[in-house]
């Protein structure tokens, strides 16, 4: 895990950490608010370095499960299923084009709020897996997305150089 | 590495994954430990953090409001003529009301004491509504001490660390309050439901509930004060089961834009 001496890496993790407790709660509606971590997540998977994309996803929910007050664990267990969907998805589509990664993010984000909520139903430690909490994870998705449409080319711009990604050669 | 080599295998990586679910289910006492420490240590960031934000929010608001401040300080010029002649009749008004207190050996409510505090953090999760306050243990606030905004109930403190605090918010689905209709003097309990409104159940049939009322702590739990004000009734409806109805509240406060606080607790707390 080479990657995590990256001190880049751990200053932007610290800045999203820091953004994700305080920003996202301007942009509430309804108690739906946007998900930086699942765009950063996103984002490291096609842009940056999808091979250690699962690790950031478990260090993330790690630290939401820290931060936040739902069952242990849930948090971290539901971004590391996603980031591997989100790696098996990056592992076989076009990571450069758009159109790819922004409904990536959205299948992407689906998938880590329905395993949230399932593993929360199973343990029967969270709500009901009603009609509305599947309103819910589709609305925190589609709010996600939005801002994902908006921050992964920023992040493209500003972060990526930072992070030192990978130049793959074609010849 | 070696240890990328390892996660290919699926029982040691379904077993890293569910670590800390098995923490969270056979150590819940050390994962209250855990957070109170990670939030006690990122207190001091968090609150420099929430300086810089409420600046940048105050700043705009200033500058999207200059129009509507001409105007209205106009307005208000000519109400602080008016108002000026009723001050003098309301000074009279309250020499009154204090001649009249004496007489009937009122007390003034001095079992609660109360602390100003800022929210710092909100909480990340989709699921649960808590917030991080800039005030613990060291300034007084402890387990069950109440939130209060301008507005009304905001909530209650979970644990407190040395300087900074987690409190659940009144609209976290575990949040119960026992609760008043100030206008018909109904009791129920106000549950929290992860959405921005309140229900309050446990109503009884006969309970004449209306749309418009006020509802308010009622003091029966014993953590809440007496009379806090909590939201107005938006809806009723019937239980399932046909035995009692419920009412949709719509809290007072506005729980995304907490800023400032107010923590009360009793007087006899630690």
């Amino acid at each position: 895990m080479h990657f995590l001496s990256n001190r880049r890496l751990i200053f932007a993790l610290f800045v999203l950490v820091w953004f994700e407790c305080s920003v996202p709660s301007f942009f509430q509606f309804r108690t739906i608010k946007p998900d930086f971590f699942l765009i950063f997540i996103a984002f490291y998977a096609f842009k940056v370095e999808r091979k250690n994309v699962v690790v950031i996803a478990f260090i993330l929910g790690l630290i939401k499960d820290l931060f936040a007050n739902s069952f242990f664990g849930l948090e971290t267990i539901s971004y590391s299923l996603g980031a591997m969907f989100v790696k098996f998805l990056s592992d076989r589509l076009d990571r450069d084009k758009y159109v790819v990664a922004v409904p990536s993010l959205f299948t992407f984000s689906l998938v880590s709020l329905a395993c949230y909520a399932a593993f929360a139903f199973a343990s029967g430690v969270g709500q009901v897996f009603d009609l509305g909490v599947l309103w819910r994870i589709f609305y925190v998705s589609l709010y996600t997305t939005v801002f994902g449409l908006a921050a992964l080319p920023v992040l493209e711009k500003w972060v990526k150089p930072g992070l030192g990604s990978k130049q793959y050669e074609l010849f | 590495m070696k240890l990328r080599a390892r996660f290919k295998q699926p029982f040691l990586l379904v077993g890293l994954l569910a670590l800390p679910l098995l923490i969270g289910a056979t150590a819940p006492s050390f994962v209250v430990e855990a957070r109170l420490l990670f939030t006690t240590a990122s207190a001091p960031f968090l609150e420099f953090q929430e300086k810089i934000a409420s600046t940048v929010r105050h700043t705009l608001a200033e500058i999207v409001s200059w129009p509507k401040l001409k105007l209205e300080n106009h307005m208000l010029r000519a109400e602080l003529g008016e108002l000026k002649n009723q001050l003098t009749q309301i000074d009279e008004t309250k020499k009154e009301n204090a001649r009249l207190k004496s007489l009937l050996a009122l007390k003034e409510n001095s079992t609660y004491r109360s602390l100003a505090a800022r929210t710092i953090a909100h909480d990340p999760s989709h699921w649960t509504q808590y917030i991080v306050i800039n005030k613990g243990a060291a300034q007084g606030v402890s387990r069950d001490t109440v939130l209060v905004h301008s507005e009304g109930l905001v909530g209650k403190v979970v644990s407190a660390g040395t300087n900074s605090a987690r409190a659940i918010l009144l609209i976290d689905h575990e949040s119960r309050v026992s609760a008043i209709n100030e206008v018909s003097r109904d009791v129920g309990l106000i549950e929290g439901t992860g959405t921005p409104y309140l229900k309050m159940t446990y109503l009884d049939k006969s309970a004449k509930i209306q749309v418009g009322d006020t509802i308010s702590s009622s003091g029966l739990g014993g953590i809440y004060p007496k009379g806090i004000p909590i939201g107005q009734v938006h809806m009723i409806g019937e239980d399932e089961d046909h035995e009692g109805i419920y009412a949709v509240v719509k809290p007072f406060v506005p729980f995304s834009k907490l800023e400032e606080l107010l923590c009360i607790s009793s007087r006899t707390d630690g």
